[in-house]
């Protein structure tokens, strides 16, 4: 065979030292320099440099020797494919410590050709040159920067190696283990390594190790030979360990140093996100790979050892963003260490700057997306079977303000809404669903029979979903999981969906109303009021299990049932309940006014009230549109809160005067919050509680209701004027 | 002053309400001042002594994991560690996550948390850097790779500054690194943090150290008087508090009759080089208390009198 002759440049770098002359013309190091030397080149192509950090080239500490090892591989970049070979040999300091020195070779050819053979063939022809020497690191053997060595070859390289051996050699997995005594030459052990590398078709680039003692990543070679006898069994016990050759699907290091980077410090780096989130997008990537990842870490030992330094927070939460199927046992590990310390917080802080980070990576930002709602896809489902993590901690994580699963619960509770919205189509066979997991598709099944059966019983473990989506202000979900856990829905939450009625259609299905003790014992009232017969039955019964709790107190059923309940105390005609019903046991909140279960909650900000109404009044003093007299204004609020408050009729009442922080007296308070719901009542307003806050925002509109009530009447009474 | 320290302590319970301490600290200190030797036999923690505070060290990354490696492959061979390679970026410097379990102690400042707590978790994270870095890189003002070694330095709530203990014709050359450490450290902290210094003098199985070595303020003093001073009035300045510790990779053969154990390789102005003389009874001492006090602020008897 011939090949044509062309000539190829070998560049080379050395590991970079501060060398000094000893009296017996050798030399030692006085310290590294932290940057090449003798480079013909600068700098490094970048793919080599990746390859050297990725520790593809090195041996392991004390396993160099004064004989050189010699490792040869491809590296691959986007456009060409270097073909690299290390001389590594010992070197000493001038405290006598030895240290493993490297002296690289390399040239560039296009993808999917090996010059390696070339680069062999010019260090055969240097060993010729140089009495059998090799090309060891010399810091004095000085090379000039863009003066390459040039080879020229037209022979082909000769091997020793019959078939046969070459045959039986390479039906062993990779890395194939050489002894130190077998005479194989560089070109043998190439030869070789580039056949098992075509045979093995798992993309690993070819690799070999000639006369080592150990390597770092013995897992990414073809073919090792050991230097001695000793490092051969070494290399055995190592093989037998470690699991079979796999390509090395990212830049390793790279992504390792991203983690430290992100886990040691406070303040998160742009562009270790970056990092990060680019190899999330490869699916070629194993779950296992990235746990092992995390587990060089410590993320491991975290978990077992219960370490929550919060540099192992930060560990786990970035591991429950790369591996979303960690996210229930991070929460859980999470909410075992948060008795006494403050491991959610660091949490929060270092969710709240990856999400911020998220911003600035653009496209990159989508990988980190997909898993952040994997996890939760993969968290909620747990809820529903297992105790851990418990249903405050997942809350705690899709509801924090700042945090990175909070950013997009909402847009995971749109699809759950839209896939309970196409419920009613499942039934018929339709299947276009958001959520198709297996944990999901089991909870479309288990609710399925909802939206055929009209009444069926309920499921309690889905009253954690009801919780949840309460505690998430998510009040449709939290009523139709009520429905599905409790078979009935909580008073408060039914009527933000349905300010009256009993009934409601939520995603398809009819779900009922809680009554209360205080609504059954109306509806008594009420029966009993146009029941003729029995009437003192009803009565003393009412009391009587009003008194000692039972009957009608432990009544929880359906208004229709209870009304069928109470039929039948009285045995009268069936009598249906109707929306009148329910008017008249509002109406009879009425004249009580604010009902007494929410009187705590509504004393308890009743400051907030007082500051935020006298805000109002002040803001409307300045509003140049209102010409009148800043009293005036006080009293018109008054008026407007007070009209329709039967109980309401003491004109002395100030609203200025209050003093939000020293309160007035109970009896005044109790007052102002009665007009306060009574204004709330009348104007059929969603939040009825006798108080409004700063921080919901349908309490912000009711303030700015009031506010343009109050201006509209004023601007009448100029016009009037 | 006392109202940082207490305020820095970053003490917290655990699930097996373990009292936990947390560190991230920088090793530091000229070439061969044993930094990555300290660092090996703290993670090998060979021959406990049942009698002494510490319970375990437990590597926690696999680096940590890496330095056991080679405390067996190298020290326990007696042979030397490799001097560890001064990396271009700071972000590749191993990082050893180490974890290190104490027997409880009462602690007067602490009566509530130490009354009921079996025991005390030291949870470090540390990085040694080169010691071209003391001896070359802190002299290159404005030079990037120093820009970020600094930066990376800037984590760190305590600093390990080791020094061979029979280096003391070094002392002005130390001082003035030192200087120019804790300036260029200052200049690039905008937030102003104070840090925690401990001076460790190694290699203290030499006789003329180890007879002094419960007196480690006065050792430093009485040796390295320059470094000293630099370290008071840097302390002085707010810049944050130094304490003193005298420690021995290798430690001693013998309690009546005690000699170290280690054979000397070379000893000069430079320092002495050792390799461990017998690895069945290799006991260090002092390794754990500078860590102590730099997680917590408080000295730890039990682990003085080590």
């Amino acid at each position: 065979m011939t090949i044509a002759q062309t000539e190829i440049e070998i560049h080379e770098f050395s590991t970079g030292i501060r060398p000094e002359r000893t009296a017996d013309g050798g030399w030692v190091s006085l310290g590294f320099t932290g940057q090449y030397m003798n480079a013909t080149i600068n700098p490094v192509p970048h793919a080599i440099q990746r390859s050297i950090a990725n520790k593809e080239f090195a041996v392991a500490e004390g396993a160099s020797s004064d004989e050189p090892a010699i490792i040869g591989r491809i590296v691959s970049s986007e456009d060409s494919d270097w073909s690299v070979v290390a001389v590594v040999t010992k070197g000493r300091d001038e405290k006598g410590r030895s240290a493993s020195l490297y002296r690289y070779f390399f040239c560039e050819g296009d993808k999917g050709v090996s010059n390696l053979w070339r680069i062999i063939g010019w260090i055969e022809d240097y060993q010729r040159s140089h009495n059998g020497e090799m090309p060891v690191f010399n810091p004095f053997d000085t090379r000039e920067l863009e003066q390459p060595n040039l080879y020229t070859t037209s022979t082909p390289p000769q091997f020793n190696l019959l078939p046969e051996t070459e045959a039986s050699l390479l039906s062993d997995s990779a890395p194939i283990l050489i002894p130190a005594e077998a005479q194989y030459t560089l070109q043998d052990i190439n030869r070789l390594a580039n056949k098992k590398a075509i045979a093995d078709e798992n993309h690993q680039p070819i690799a070999w190790a000639y006369k080592v003692k150990a390597l770092e990543q013995p897992g990414r070679f073809q073919i090792i030979q050991a230097a001695s006898d000793k490092a051969y069994e070494l290399l055995q016990k190592v093989k037998a360990t470690t699991p079979q050759v796999v390509a090395p699907l990212i830049d390793e290091q790279a992504f390792k140093a991203a983690i430290k980077g992100l886990i040691n410090s406070s303040r998160v780096k742009l562009e270790y996100v970056q990092a990060i989130a680019e190899p999330l997008g490869n699916d070629r990537i194993p779950e296992s790979y990235w746990k092992e990842i995390f587990d060089s870490q410590g993320a491991n030992n975290a978990l077992k050892q219960a370490i929550y330094s919060p540099q192992m927070v930060r560990l786990l939460t970035l591991r429950a963003i790369v591996i979303p199927q960690t996210l229930p046992e991070y929460l859980a590990w999470l909410e075992k260490g948060n008795k006494q310390n403050d491991s959610d917080k660091v949490s929060d802080e270092f969710q709240a700057q990856i999400r911020i980070s998220l911003n600035q990576i653009s496209h990159l930002s989508k990988n980190i997306e997909f898993n952040i709602t994997d996890g939760i896809k993969i968290l909620l489902p747990k809820l529903l079977n297992e105790q851990k993590p418990t249903l405050e901690t997942v809350s705690w994580l899709l509801a924090s303000p700042n945090g990175l699963w909070a950013r997009f619960t909402r847009q995971f509770l749109q699809n759950i809404e839209l896939d309970l919205q196409s419920m009613s189509q499942f039934a018929k066979g339709s299947e276009d669903f958001k959520l198709t997991d297996k944990a999901w598709q089991k909870i479309r099944g288990e609710l399925e029979k909802y939206w055929q059966i009209r009444s069926c019983a309920p499921q309690e473990k889905y009253q954690s979903f009801s919780k949840l989506f309460e505690q998430l202000h998510q009040y449709k979900l939290a009523a139709f999981f009520y429905h599905i856990g409790l078979g009935i829905v909580p008073r408060e939450i039914f009527l933000k969906l349905c300010p009256n009625g009993w009934h409601c259609l939520v995603y398809g299905v009819s779900v009922e109303r809680e009554v209360t003790i205080l609504e059954k014992l109306q509806f008594i009232i009420e029966e009993v009021r146009s029941t003729e017969v029995r009437v003192p039955f009803v009565i003393i019964f009412a009391l009587i299990s009003l008194s000692i709790g039972v009957g009608v107190g432990s009544y929880t059923g359906s208004p229709k049932s209870l009304i069928s309940w109470v039929q039948a105390q009285v045995n009268r005609p069936k009598v249906d309940t109707n929306d009148s019903s329910i008017q008249s046991s509002e109406q009879a909140d009425n004249q009580n006014c604010l009902p007494q279960s929410l009187k705590n909650e509504a004393v308890k900000n009743f400051p907030t009230t007082i500051t935020l109404l006298q805000e109002a009044v002040k803001q409307l003093e300045k509003d140049p549109e209102i010409k009148m007299q800043p009293g005036n204004i006080k009293s018109e609020i008054k008026k407007i809160l007070i009209s329709k408050c039967p109980n309401f009729s003491d004109n002395n009442l100030d609203l200025m005067s209050i003093k939000a922080q020293k309160l007035a007296d109970e009896q005044t308070k109790i007052k102002w919050i009665n007009a306060i719901y009574f204004y709330q009542f009348n104007n059929n307003l969603k939040d009825k509680k006798g108080y409004i806050t700063e921080t919901n925002n349908n309490n912000f509109n009711q303030l700015d209701l009031l506010k343009s009530e109050i201006k509209t009447k004023l601007i009448k009474q100029e016009i009037t004027k | 002053m006392l109202n940082w320290l207490t305020k820095n302590r970053t003490t917290v319970k655990g699930a097996s309400e373990a009292l936990q301490s947390n560190a991230v600290l920088r090793v530091i200190g000229d070439r061969t001042s044993g930094k990555t030797t300290y660092m090996a036999s703290l993670a090998r923690w060979p021959n406990a002594d049942p009698s002494s505070p510490v319970q375990n060290v437990t590597p926690v990354n696999e680096e940590g994991e890496e330095l056991i490696v080679n405390a067996q492959n190298i020290l326990e061979q007696g042979l030397q560690l490799e001097p560890s390679d001064l990396k271009a970026s700071a972000i590749d410097i191993k990082d050893y996550t180490l974890s290190i379990a104490l027997k409880g102690q009462f602690s007067w400042r602490n009566p509530k948390a130490s009354a009921g707590s079996g025991l005390v978790t030291l949870n470090i994270s540390c990085k040694d850097y080169a010691g071209e870095f003391f001896t070359d890189l802190l002299y290159k003002a404005g030079h990037s790779q120093l820009q970020d070694y600094l930066e990376d330095c800037l984590q760190a709530t305590g600093i390990m500054y080791l020094i061979d203990g029979t280096t003391h014709r070094k002392d002005s050359e130390y001082a003035n690194g030192l200087d120019k450490f804790l300036i260029a450290l200052d200049r690039t902290d905008i937030s102003a943090e104070k840090r925690r210094v401990a001076l460790v003098m190694t290699k203290c199985e030499q006789p003329e150290l180890w007879i002094k070595r419960h007196e480690a303020r006065e050792l430093a003093t009485a040796r390295f008087p320059q470094v000293n001073r630099k370290l008071q009035s840097w302390q002085q300045m707010g810049g944050g508090s130094v304490d003193y510790f005298t420690t021995s990779a290798f430690g001693m053969l013998g309690s009546r009759y005690p000699e170290p154990n280690s054979k000397r390789i070379n000893r000069d102005r430079n320092g002495t080089t050792s390799v461990l003389k017998d690895p069945k009874r290799w006991r260090p001492f002092g390794l754990v208390a500078p860590i102590y006090w730099l997680c917590t602020g408080d000295r730890h008897k039990e682990l003085d009198k080590d």
